[in-house]
């Protein structure tokens, strides 16, 4: 079953002026329930503008977005948040550092449910914030009290993920999340993600940098560029594909566009 | 020795009056990351309506509660300016303090207006059971309570989910956006808020010094920013707990500041200027303490909730 369709998509940015950028003309994707993908691609192909599409942070100029068979575009990106969570490359834009992890969680937590004068607090869900946080294994069960921003951005990376899918979400959707972080991790992080995604099975589409990620965790393996598929693998066609195979073709599209540098995506993938 | 004591009184009552604007202010500068100049307008406002209120023998209780929700009313005008208008933080205050200027012109209908002789809180209901011999401290004792009342509800606030959501619009609205809320609105609430607190001083002030002045406005939010900041400078390194406690002190602070400096000979046409500098020396010292201290991040700060 399709949990998300992207039907005929056309993204123009700065339409009818000198600035006019086509990312996306009639583009289309479907989603299965179930799947972890793994997208790819050189800097421009449109991994984040596909994501901001999804999340609602941006609406397609042409086209639709269906979620669960229900058309969303046009929905404002808040509602979005009803079914779908994010974690973004820059680890303070998923937890609100002034405030400590209790209350991060506590908010997590209350999504879906109406915001009102009810304590922000409640003291009988702090056993299971604890267990949670055990589960990131990076000691953040003990530091309840500390504030968010006084973390590693690691650890609020963790914390993001753990926010985004403390309440149940349909699909993840991960932008580059661990391009932030040292190697070390970097490495920590995806683990954690992949467990949790397979545990709470839930639908997730992560972009990374990383081919090496990109070819380890998932179940489907796309490539854009621009604005095209280039590549949609399945799990076995996956397995079969090597890192290098995905720089040779990286490089192939590169020599048809010199204009643009791959370095870091070769670097990356070494 | 006398002077000096009515001085202090006087610094006290002022700085407790004044703190509950600064408490609005801390709300929208500090907890929204919103500089919202309509404090200019709605601090006045307060002001206007309780004049005009308490003159036609309005219970002055009932008027210090509508000043807050008008205060309220004119927060959210500049809150749909901001969202729905999509302009400026910056103009959406201006924009609302230069209308509610002839707003409050028009509830006055005039530019000073004396309420000698009407009822306030000062002099009427629950005050008159103190006994006599208080009665010189009564003003000083209810500008107390109600500093300390405002600050206790403003403190439950900060800890409720409706509460915790405006803490994170101020410090990551993506993560509101991330919690299916519409982070505008939680923006607008903190103004209406806000706004309130500001015009409730306003009315309290004029209930105490018995007239409303269509100047008093002007520059207030100056002395919310000041309290704010000067609290948070001078007091975040002493056990005082809350936010909240250090923006009342830093306004009773400033005001104490203030007195000193007219004591000390200035002449009162300068008193907008002496605040401007005390501003100053306020901001600059409040950056070099946090160069100092490596910023405001950096070390892990345990357990010190403050808001
Ligand atoms: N807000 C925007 N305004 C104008 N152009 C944009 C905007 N966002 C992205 N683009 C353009 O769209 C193309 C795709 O960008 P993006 O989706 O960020 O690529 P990727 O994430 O794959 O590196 C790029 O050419 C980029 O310059
Ligand atoms: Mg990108």
């Amino acid at each position: 079953m399709n949990l998300l369709q992207l039907i005929n998509i056309e993204v123009v940015f700065e339409q009818n002026t000198n600035n006019e950028t086509v990312v996306f003309a009639d583009f289309n994707l479907e989603i299965k329930k179930g799947q972890f993908i793994s997208l790819v691609g050189s800097n421009g192909s449109g991994k984040t503008t596909l994501l901001n599409l999804i999340a609602g942070n941006i609406i397609p100029t042409k086209g639709s977005v269906v979620f669960a068979q229900r058309d969303i575009t046009g929905l404002k990106e808040h509602q979005h948040s009803h079914f779908m969570g994010r974690v973004f490359q820059d680890p303070a834009l998923g937890t609100s550092p002034s405030m400590t992890i209790l209350e991060n969680l506590a908010l997590a937590e209350a999504k879906g449910h109406s915001f009102g004068l009810q304590r922000g607090i409640n003291k009988k869900r702090l056993d299971y914030y604890k267990t949670r946080l055990e589960q990131l294994q990076l000691g953040l069960e003990n530091k309840l009290q500390v504030q968010v921003g006084s973390l590693s951005s690691g650890q609020r990376q963790a914390l993001a993920l753990l926010i985004c899918t403390l309440t149940p979400i349909k699909l993840l959707i991960l932008d580059e999340h661990t391009a932030a972080l040292d190697p070390k991790t970097s490495e920590t992080i995806m683990e954690l993600t992949d467990k949790i995604i397979k545990k709470q099975g839930v639908t997730a589409l992560m972009v990374t940098h990383n081919l090496r990620y990109a070819l380890e965790y998932g179940d489907r393996l796309l490539m854009l560029d621009k604005g095209k598929t280039v590549i949609d693998a399945n799990n076995a066609e996956k397995d079969k594909l090597r890192v290098q195979d995905l720089v040779q073709m990286f490089s192939e599209f590169m020599e048809e566009r010199p204009a643009i540098s791959n370095l870091k995506v070769i670097h990356l993938a070494t | 020795m006398d002077i000096v004591l009515e001085i202090s009184k006087g610094i006290l009552e002022q700085g407790l009056i004044y703190g509950i604007m600064a408490l609005g202010v801390y709300i929208s500068y500090q907890v929204l990351d919103f500089p919202d100049l309509s404090v200019d307008g709605t601090f006045p406002l307060g002001a206007a309506i309780t004049a005009i209120l308490t003159l036609r023998q309005v219970n002055p209780w009932l008027a210090s509660l509508l000043s807050f929700f008008a205060g309220g009313l004119a927060g959210l005008v500049t809150g749909l300016l901001h969202v729905k208008l999509k302009i400026k933080d910056l103009l959406s205050g201006i924009l609302t303090m230069t209308a509610l200027w002839s707003v409050n012109l028009a509830i006055a209908k005039t530019s000073l207006l004396s309420t000698y002789g009407a009822r306030t809180i000062f002099n009427s209901g629950p005050i008159l059971l103190l006994p006599a011999g208080l009665t010189p401290w009564r003003t000083l004792i209810l500008a107390f309570h109600l500093a300390l009342f405002m600050k206790y509800v403003l403190d439950w606030y900060l800890t409720t989910r409706s509460g915790l959501l405006l803490r994170a619009v101020g410090d990551n609205p993506q993560l509101v956006i991330s919690l299916a809320q519409n982070p505008g609105y939680i923006k607008i609430l903190g103004l209406i808020i806000s706004n309130g607190f500001a015009a409730l001083s306003g009315s309290i002030l004029c209930q105490q010094q018995r007239f409303f002045d269509v100047n008093m406005g002007a520059g207030i939010i100056v002395i919310g920013l000041a309290s704010v900041i000067i609290g948070m400078t001078v007091f975040k390194n002493l056990p005082l707990g809350k936010y909240t406690s250090m923006v009342l002190l830093g306004s009773i602070l400033y005001k104490a500041a203030l007195a000193i400096a007219l004591n000390l000979g200035f002449d009162p046409n300068y008193l907008k200027l002496i605040m401007a500098i005390l501003f100053t020396v306020a901001l600059v010292s409040n950056r070099v303490l946090e160069k100092k201290e490596g910023g405001p991040k950096g070390r892990e700060s345990i357990a010190i909730n403050k808001y």
